[in-house]
């Protein structure tokens, strides 16, 4: 009886690993499907190095440039906004605040992750746009920095509760150990603490701006989706997964707009691979052996 | 390598003089002869909110030798232990009463700066706690944290620490590997050498080999009594006979209170105390 329900066990366990890769190889195998027929018409260098985003203007243009420039330049300054300011909160709430503070602050902070990114999307649009505008002088408040602020505060409740998570798991002995050699807190938190914790907070770092590069709605309210390469980060601009978001309903099933959508989500694909694998390597590298 | 009961002999001078050390129990033939005290524990209480953990603790710590202090579980021995570098500040609700000199300064006077007291009175834990990176580092910790950034600088003082404790035969060709990777031991004898390359005047043991084989414990009774030459060492022990073999003074605490306190021969072969007594034959605790 033993014996039977461990082999069904393990025979349960392993077909939901496979079709968990299964699926991911299935995904794979369709968007590539549906997107090389674009390669028909347009060839991939005209793509990529395409400054123009016009599906609907005769001739269209693909350019892809102008997504992938968008997609990297928010998710960069998201990224510049959110994981300091998420590790430093991490830091605060599980090494520095009263077990009252905590008790107040964790589950706030945990709230705020599960506010819709519309709800976001919609204060991005009322509240932080004019203000941008006003203070910049610029002709439109809706341009990429507006959307990077919107998008941090988004990831940042991933990133702080999840740093926080791995700082609380770090053993007490490792901070006694620290403090006993004569360190201040500050030092022990810095050079004995986080280390022992890196191995979570690379993860929910990861995690965070995984939330940037997939988010679609706020981008698609604030960022102002541009079909040109932007200069800066204060011009409007346009992601894939905005694009894919607003397109996807009106490109006719099998045309050439259709399938450079699907194209684009490739990419995207593509994209959050590696950042993914770059994560998994940064985790591995820093660890001795 | 001698052994250890050859060196506990080298260890222990005869105790002939006449004039009892401050702080030590009753006087006749088992006294202590006059040493210079590393650390005084005089009218310790001990509070964990309304809890009181220890009573009216006097004690000295001797310069250069090992002070056991023995009890049952709950006895408050760790409590003790940790007011001797303020780690007890960490405990919440945590009140300290009475004074508790380094030389003859006040550890607990409102100036002191508590970082620099525990560079120079280090602790060694029950469970080995080596940090999450290489060996080397380990060492390396302190004296990085406290300043020292010269690179030949700190090789030397990671090779000295560990010669000291007697691991730089094991990991000197293992020192990029994690701390973490090594036998409890080692890791124990790591914590040690990270201890000893700050350069501490008195080493606090909280049940150093609790969690260890005895082969490893062994090893690290070894350590102490060649590290007692040159360091104060204070040592929380429920074991009774680690106590016998490596300490010269030994502290009896009961109840938070020290019942007994004296030279570890007379503490074993005649205690005054009838609860000692009772202890050491394992009646009790």
């Amino acid at each position: 009886m033993v014996a039977l329900s461990d082999a069904t066990m393990r025979a349960v366990v392993i077909c939901a690993g496979s079709l968990a890769i299964l699926f991911v190889i299935l995904i794979f195998v369709f968007l590539f499907a549906e997107a090389t027929p674009i390669l028909k018409e347009h060839s991939l260098a005209d793509m990529f190095f395409g400054r123009e985003w016009r599906p609907t203007s005769t001739p269209e243009r693909f350019g892809l440039l102008p997504l992938v420039v968008g997609s990297l330049m928010l998710t960069v300054a998201a990224s510049i906004l959110a994981v300091p300011l998420g590790l430093a909160g991490a830091i605060y709430i599980a090494e520095l605040a009263s077990p009252r503070a905590q008790a107040v602050l964790k589950p706030f902070v945990e709230l705020l992750a599960a506010v819709p990114s519309v709800v976001y999307g919609f204060l991005g649009l009322t509240l932080l746009a004019p203000l941008v505008r006003q203070i910049f002088h610029l002709p439109t408040g809706l341009t990429g920095f507006t959307a990077s602020i919107i998008l941090a505060y988004m990831a940042l409740p991933t990133i702080l509760s999840l740093c926080d998570d791995a700082i609380r798991a770090v053993p007490q002995s490792i901070r006694l150990g620290s403090l006993a050699l004569g360190t201040t807190k500050w030092q022990t938190i810095r050079y004995a603490v986080l280390p022992a914790a890196r191995p979570g907070i690379v993860p929910a770092v990861m995690l965070g701006i995984g939330r940037v590069i997939g988010e679609t709605m706020t981008v698609l309210m604030v960022a102002g989706m541009a079909g040109t390469v932007p200069k800066s980060l204060f011009e409007p601009m346009r992601t894939m997964t905005g694009t894919i978001a607003a397109e996807m309903g009106e490109a006719a099933r099998g045309s050439t707009h259709f399938h450079a959508l699907f194209l684009v989500g490739a990419l995207l694909f593509v994209i959050t691979f590696i950042i993914n694998a770059i994560a998994d390597i940064a985790i591995r590298r820093r660890q001795p052996r | 390598m001698q052994s250890v009961s050859e060196q506990r002999e080298n260890q222990s001078p005869p105790r002939t003089t006449d004039k009892p050390a401050v702080g030590s129990v009753g006087s006749g033939r088992w006294v202590l002869p006059p040493a210079p005290a590393r650390m005084q524990v005089i009218g310790l209480n001990l509070y964990y909110g309304s809890n009181q953990v220890l009573r009216n603790v006097n004690l000295d710590i001797r310069d250069r030798e090992i002070t056991a202090i023995i009890g049952p579980s709950g006895s408050g021995k760790s409590a003790l232990l940790w007011c001797l570098n303020r780690l007890n500040d960490l405990v919440p609700a945590a009140r300290v009463e009475g004074k508790v000199l380094l030389g003859s300064e006040d550890i607990y006077a409102p100036d002191v700066e508590v970082a620099l007291l525990r560079q120079r009175v280090g602790m060694v834990f029950q469970q080995p706690n080596p940090f999450t990176m290489s060996v080397f580092d380990n060492v390396a910790y302190g004296p990085r944290q406290h300043g020292i950034k010269d690179r030949r600088r700190l090789e030397e003082i990671v090779e000295e620490s560990l010669r000291k404790a007697a691991l730089w035969d094991e990991v000197k060709d293992m020192l990029d590997l994690a701390g973490t990777s090594l036998s409890g031991g080692q890791q124990q004898r790591l914590c040690i050498a990270r201890l000893l390359a700050v350069e501490p005047e008195v080493i606090l043991m909280d049940e150093p080999v609790s969690a260890l084989d005895p082969i490893s414990a062994y090893k690290i009774e070894e350590l102490m009594l060649q590290l007692c030459n040159s360091y104060t060492i204070v040592l929380v022990t429920r074991n009774m006979f680690q106590a016998s073999r490596v300490a010269t003074t030994t502290a009896v605490l009961m109840g938070g209170e020290v019942i007994e306190y004296g030279p570890t021969e007379q503490i074993f072969e005649s205690p005054r105390d009838e609860r000692t007594d009772n202890y050491i034959r394992g009646r009790v605790g």
